[in-house]
């Protein structure tokens, strides 16, 4: 493959990387990031002002009462949790798959500031948030240790795990990529920056074994954690009470619709990075076909499970069930049922049609109404048993209030933030991975720019090459 | 920063990862010394042409993994049977169910931290400088350039050669330097 013709070849390979890197150091649409940072920057001011208020005035302000105890809180968490642990879980199945480095690394970097919008709201949700730190097992002069077999705990141990977990495993996938952008970089500092980020790295043979098993690995440890985390959540709903949180369908139904959700952001997040930034190569139709066919499978199986639920309880459950069921398709929440149903589950088959799966556009769309509707899912397996117990006197309506749609929207804000630092600075695919293909596959055959002796030199005509 | 005495390091530089990895195995045959070799994206079978045991990443996570489970379970039992026992609704004191998620979640959390450490004790990362980066070109090295960097050790084997051995390759390589270690 390489031998005689492998200087032409080689060629590509610098490519990918000078590419990559000139994103980062050339900055190109950065009226376009500058706008949507500033956007994001109101999110995060509304953030501050509404937990400010929360602070101030306790849980309520949400509109949370005696009886629905857990609203958008929650049902933020979950969705926020769910999209993290989906796009880890995706991620790693695109590592494993070998052929999908630039759908991988977007998706591992949704996955952090997902598991982080997350990761506020168990410490918000608490009355004195304060004392969050009371959730830990530490030695504390009062003797005390936190109730292990409560919720709340495996929440933080799952959080923190998953925290953990998910930035390892994006932090060390990038390392050898920082060790290119530190060669591609001409300013002093930037080097510096991206020297320090790439601890040494040096490309010695024995590294290279050994960074790629350990992100194998990571990748293995990051699907257990997703399926830890969904699967802990349905237990969670499980120790409790309520009508339709015992099903054993429920591990099933929260790991297939997160990772549904994340398939939809991964959608939304590729489609736009595909648009803004000069990656067509990397970032093909070929790519968008893939993420397609996961959206349609996806879309399939949360159907299908949808189905089965209505089956099972309609022919065999018991009557409080039934209600249940009845309830969630005509009650007063019906609408988040449908919303699953109309934004997402039937959607999707439009991808059973060529055009529209090869189309960024209509993934954008698809994306974004996926996201909506497991919003809706969450919101039906929440808010559904809770403001309709078992008994006709626990039925208590619910409405989200102003400071509650705010807070959720500022962890969209914390979201966008750290995600467009991370396309401004970062390595938005991954170079080596990249490589790897190209070397597989030949696909970045006939590069348009020169030879250039500096590895740094003439970016910006390549960029502007690599662009259309 | 070179100590007398050492012999110069030599640096062959490829185009490809093909002529390098024959370039290793012969280089190898003929024990001039120590091999290593840099490349800018990981070459499979380079390893053992450079005579080198493939690394197991894998212990190091099964290690993390293994203490995490046992730290968290073995914390969990010692604080609700000994030193905290408290009675919720007459569940029994050693309710292990419950247990389970929290203690799986640390030990997955452990094995990505012992695998992040092991990483870097391994390959003895992060490091300020390294005789490697006195190559000429070898910012090339994350780019499209291939290096095999011989030590010569054995009496035998001197810098030049080592030098007339490389160029004699049928895949010669594009450029050759001495870097003093």
């Amino acid at each position: 493959m390489f031998g005689r013709n492998g200087r032409r070849e080689s060629e590509h390979q610098e490519n990918v990387g000078e590419i990559v890197s000139a994103i980062a150091i050339t900055h190109p649409s950065w009226k376009l990031w500058w706008l949507a940072l500033l956007g994001t920057g109101g999110l995060l001011g509304l953030l501050v002002i509404c937990l400010a208020y929360l602070f101030e005035r306790g849980v309520a302000v949400w509109g949370n009462n005696s009886f629905v105890v857990w609203a958008l809180d929650i049902i933020s968490y979950d969705w926020w949790m769910g999209i993290a642990c989906g796009a880890l879980l995706l991620s790693a199945v695109f590592l494993f798959h070998g052929r999908r480095g630039a759908l991988s690394r977007l998706a591992q970097a949704v996955a952090l500031p997902a598991g982080i919008s997350a990761g506020i709201y168990p410490i918000i949700h608490l009355g004195r948030p304060w004392f969050f730190y009371w959730m830990f097992a530490y030695p504390n002069v009062m003797n005390m240790w936190p109730q292990f077999r409560s919720p709340l705990f495996w929440d933080e141990t799952d959080i923190v795990g998953f925290l953990t977990v998910a930035s390892i495993f994006w932090f060390l996938g990038m390392v050898p990529d920082f060790a290119v952008m530190r060669d591609h970089s001409e300013k002093l500092l930037r080097k510096r920056l991206y020297a320090i980020a790439a601890l040494g790295w040096r490309g010695e043979a024995s590294h290279w074994t050994r960074w790629s098993q350990s992100c194998r690995l990571l990748a293995l440890l990051g699907v257990l954690i997703s399926i830890n985390v969904q699967w802990g959540s349905s237990l969670m709903y499980a120790v409790s009470l309520e009508p339709g949180w015992h099903d054993t369908l429920l591990p099933v139904d929260d790991i297939i619709n997160s990772i549904f959700a994340g398939a939809g952001v991964i959608a939304v997040v590729t489609s736009m990075v595909r648009v803004v930034y000069p990656l067509r190569r990397m970032i093909d139709r070929d790519e968008l076909e893939f993420l397609a066919w996961v959206l349609l499978a996806l879309g399939i199986a949360s159907a299908f499970l949808y189905a089965t639920d209505f089956f099972f309880t309609a022919f065999g459950g018991n009557s409080f069930q039934r209600d249940a069921l009845v309830h969630r398709l005509t009650g007063s929440l019906s609408w988040t049922f449908w919303m699953m149903v109309g934004a997402a589950q039937i959607p999707v088959h439009v991808l059973w049609f060529r055009r529209a799966r090869r189309s960024a556009g209509t993934l954008f769309v698809l994306g974004l109404l996926v996201m909506a509707g497991v919003w809706g899912d969450r919101a039906m397996s929440i808010l559904g048993p809770l403001h309709h117990d078992f008994l006709p006197s626990s039925v208590h309506p619910w409405h989200a209030t102003f400071w509650s749609i705010g807070t959720w929207l500022g962890t969209v804000g914390i979201f966008l933030a750290i995600y467009l630092l991370f396309l401004r600075y970062l390595p938005v695919v991954s170079i080596i991975q990249a490589r790897q293909e190209a070397r597989l596959s030949g696909r970045y055959a006939d590069p348009p720019a020169a030879k250039s002796k500096r590895p740094g030199g003439r970016l910006r005509a390549r960029v502007e090459a690599y662009r259309g | 920063m070179a100590e007398e005495g050492k012999a110069p390091m030599i640096a062959a530089e490829f185009g490809a990862p093909e002529p390098l990895i024959a370039a290793a195995a012969s280089v190898r045959e003929r024990e001039f010394g120590e091999l290593t070799a840099y490349t800018p994206l990981p070459v499979p079978g380079l390893v053992n042409a450079l005579g080198r045991k493939p690394p197991r990443a894998s212990r190091f996570a099964i290690a993390g993994y293994v203490f995490g489970i046992v730290l968290c379970f073995g914390l969990i039992c010692y604080a609700t049977l000994y030193a905290y026992p408290i009675n919720v609704g007459g569940r029994p004191l050693f309710s292990w169910p419950y247990y389970i998620v929290p203690t799986d979640a640390i030990g997955l959390l452990f094995g990505a931290l012992f695998l992040l450490i092991g990483f870097l004790v391994m390959t003895g990362l992060p490091r300020l400088h390294h005789p490697a980066f006195d190559i000429p070109g070898f910012e090339r090295a994350s780019a499209d350039r291939f290096f095999l960097c011989i030590r010569p050790e054995s009496p035998k084997a001197d810098a030049a050669m080592v030098e007339r051995f490389l160029r004699a390759l049928p895949n010669p390589p594009l450029g050759i330097h001495r870097v003093r270690p």
